[in-house]
């Protein structure tokens, strides 16, 4: 169990690292990958740019080289008066001089140049690794219908041609740069000087173009057909078959189809053979008007990041799982002790002190807790055995007072509950204590026609009261013998309870003498509540003046109160106990509801009378503490 | 119900005010009040009981032991002020015979200065 709470513990731990450890993790990939992707993009805008210039720089080169031969040739034609076999020598001259020309010719408008040469137009071309001869005047070819000569002728300046397949000798693809060769001071268009060039040359620049495993470049015409592609099937098929749909249409840089030889475009849009999006650029070449694509596709790229995200991603993923692995191993290290505390905590709890407390290991929270608990458990040891010590103690003055209290009633006439009928009277005392032992008591004796009896009340309660009340019962009993009257009794009790009573504990008494036969009573009072008589008439308080409680004065003065009870009459006495009993509210019961209610009794009998008050006192009480020890002491005149 | 107890010094002594009830429970307390302060220098003792509400014979016992302690030391000791519910507990047990109470403040001003005269009179 205690396992499971530091794993618990652990785990969540774990989970608060993990969880923003992940977040981090999971947005440093994505922002480097969104970074690395931008950056990727400029890259591959930028090579595909350089390749583009390059590529167009290197063509340009051999185009501007062969342009010149070809203008050099035109030059010379119009200048110098050449005849046939020179012109000829001339052309196959410059074609073994520029590996790059295909073949060459000078076309020539009939008689204009020179008079005596007609439709003209001898065509030098390489053909396995030498130069073959066609003439390009025969009938079946007719020069002057073909573009690389009507076009300069319309235009009467230097053109490049579109590409086309020559059927005059070659046979191949070609492009044909056409110079005009102009006459006289006017400058008469007299016809051309021609430089092909197999258009399969430029198929292996384009095939030599790489970016990466699919970018692949590839030449544009003028009029927007495609010259060289590494994939041959596109060759002279219109580049807008090849170019996907723009990414932005609305950009000028993403019409590529459109007439521009301005600086060099490139555009970004969908690619055609492949998912994902390619960066075109486009880079013109120079008088031909041709145009040079690279195409580079994003996603083989990106996927080289992509590539590096996962594998980060995989690296990450793996940390992350190893670290709660790793929290879990920390907290349960940290811990340890805690289980341990938990552990000797139920040991505690169960009552076994004594129970292993591991030692502080660090000093950290967890050593200063496992110090404070072990001083707590000796506090609590301490405590213990103090607990044990006390109640031991208690339990002992417990007995004690038991012992005291039994022997307490044990003083008293019919252990604190006496009922007694005879023929002439009949009594009945009640003493209940406040607390174990008190200081109310009673007495009663019969000799012969005579009972003596008395009810007292020792100032306070408790012990200090009860062992004075031994003392006054003590005392009571002593003088009995003497046939003393209530108030020889008092004086003899007072004048002994004075003596040495340095604690000033007073005791107040009723002492009484009832004649049983001719119901004379003589009452003697110390102080004492005055007692109530109930007859068949009435209830009233009996008017016996009280003189100065036992033990506060030396030889005060005590007298009997003679008086004749009638017959069948209820002599009640009591202490201030029932008096004095508070209600939950602090309300005294009072002698006025005392009176009350032995008034309204109907029974003239002591016990029924005596049980029913003590019942009444019991009912107002209620909850409340008992305040005060309660005796009561009955005594009916009268035939049973 | 608590006791609160103000012990003052007098022109002669003490003056002990009681506020409250005086029973079981807080008789204990008067009388460790009384040891405390009661020292021999005090010639007389004042209870003042005007606010005393509640008198129990337990409380009687710390007042009647206050009054032999006066005695023996032949100072005064004095009551002053007893509300009738008081002055019936001291009456059941006869207790005031042989007592210094005063109904009044100015009873017992009186009362003091003409023992005072009596002392100044028999030194003369």
């Amino acid at each position: 169990m205690s396992l499971r709470g530091f794993l618990s513990l652990g785990a969540r731990l774990s989970f608060w690292i993990a969880l923003p450890g992940a977040l981090v993790l999971i947005s440093l990939l994505a922002t480097n990958y969104y970074l690395s992707r931008n950056l990727l993009k400029d890259y591959v805008g930028e090579l595909a740019r350089t390749m583009a210039a390059s590529t167009a720089y290197r063509l340009a080169t051999v185009f501007d080289r062969v342009s010149e031969n070809a203008d050099a040739l035109a030059s010379f034609v119009s200048s110098v008066d050449m005849d046939v076999s020179q012109i000829k020598a001339s052309i196959r001259a410059i074609l073994g001089n520029d590996d790059h020309i295909f073949g060459m010719t000078v076309a020539l408008e009939p008689h204009l140049l020179y008079p005596g040469i007609g439709r003209f137009s001898p065509y030098y071309y390489r053909k396995d690794g030498a130069f073959a001869y066609a003439d390009l005047a025969s009938a079946d070819y007719d020069y002057e219908t073909w573009d690389w000569y009507a076009r300069p002728k319309a235009a009467n300046r230097p053109l490049w041609s579109e590409p086309y397949l020559d059927t005059g000798g070659g046979g191949v693809l070609m492009t044909t740069y056409s110079a005009p060769i102009r006459s006289g001071s006017e400058k008469r268009f007299a016809g051309v000087a021609t430089a092909d060039i197999a258009l399969d040359w430029l198929q292996g620049v384009v095939k030599a173009i790489h970016i990466a495993d699919t970018g692949f470049g590839f030449i544009v015409s003028r009029d927007g057909i495609v010259i060289a592609h590494p994939d041959a099937q596109y060759n002279m098929m219109p580049v807008k078959t090849l170019l996907g749909e723009p990414a932005n249409p609305a950009s000028p840089e993403s019409n590529p189809a459109k007439e521009d030889r301005e600086a060099p475009r490139y555009f970004y849009s969908a690619c055609r053979d492949q998912p994902g999006m390619c960066w075109t650029a486009v880079e013109s070449l120079g008088e031909t008007g041709w145009k040079v694509f690279i195409v580079a596709p994003e996603r083989e790229l990106i996927s080289d990041i992509r590539a590096l995200t996962i594998r980060i991603s995989v690296v990450a993923a793996a940390g992350l799982l190893l670290l709660p692995l790793m929290v879990v191993l920390i907290t349960r290290r940290l811990t340890r002790p805690l289980g341990l505390l938990a552990q000797a905590t139920r040991d505690i709890g169960a009552g076994n002190l004594d129970a292993g407390l591991p030692a502080p290991v660090r000093q950290d929270e967890i050593g200063a807790l496992t110090t404070d608990f072990t001083s707590m458990r000796d506090s609590l040891k301490d405590y213990l055995v103090e607990l044990r010590e006390t109640t031991a103690k208690q339990q002992r003055l417990e007995s004690e007072i038991r012992i005291a209290s039994d022997i307490q009633m044990s003083m008293l006439r019919g252990a604190g509950h006496a009922d007694v009928a005879q023929e002439s009277y009949q009594l009945f005392a009640l003493l209940r204590p406040a607390r174990s032992v008190g200081g109310d008591l009673y007495d009663f004796h019969c000799e012969g026609n005579e009972l003596y009896f008395i009810i007292g009340d020792v100032s306070d309660k408790g012990v200090p009261a009860a062992l004075f009340m031994a003392k006054a019962i003590t005392l009571y009993a002593g003088a009995l013998g003497d046939g003393l009257s209530p108030a020889s009794i008092l004086a003899r009790m007072n004048d002994a309870l004075c003596r040495n009573n340095e604690a000033c504990m007073f005791v107040t008494a009723l002492c009484g003498c009832l004649h049983t036969r001719s119901g004379e009573l003589i009452l003697a009072n110390a102080g004492h509540l005055p007692p109530l008589l109930k007859t068949s008439r009435q209830t009233a308080e009996l008017a016996v003046e009280g003189d100065t409680a036992l033990g506060l004065i030396e030889n005060p003065r005590y007298r009997d109160v003679s008086l004749q009870l009638p017959a069948d009459s209820l002599l009640l006495m009591y202490t201030d106990g029932i008096t004095e009993a508070f209600d939950p509210r602090g309300e005294e019961y009072t002698e006025q509801r005392l009176l009350e209610f032995v008034g309204a009794f109907r029974l003239m009998r002591p016990k029924p009378l005596g049980d029913a008050l003590i019942g009444d006192v019991e009912g107002f009480s209620a909850d409340a503490e008992q305040s005060d020890d309660i005796t009561l002491l009955l005594i009916r005149y009268g035939e049973p | 119900m608590s006791l609160e107890i103000d012990i003052s010094d007098d022109p002669e002594g003490k003056r002990i005010a009681l506020n409250g009830k005086l029973d079981t429970n807080t008789a204990p307390q008067l009388q460790d009040k009384i040891d405390e302060y009661l020292d021999a220098g005090a010639r007389t003792v004042v209870m003042d009981l005007r606010r005393l509400e509640f008198l129990s014979s337990a409380g009687l016992r710390v007042i009647f032991k206050t009054k032999k302690l006066m005695d023996r030391r032949k100072g005064k000791f004095l009551l002053v002020n007893l509300q009738p519910q008081v002055r019936r507990v001291f009456e059941i047990i006869k207790a005031l015979d042989g007592m210094n109470v005063f109904a009044s403040q100015e009873e017992m001003d009186d009362y003091l200065a003409a023992m005072q005269h009596k002392v100044l009179a028999g030194e003369d």
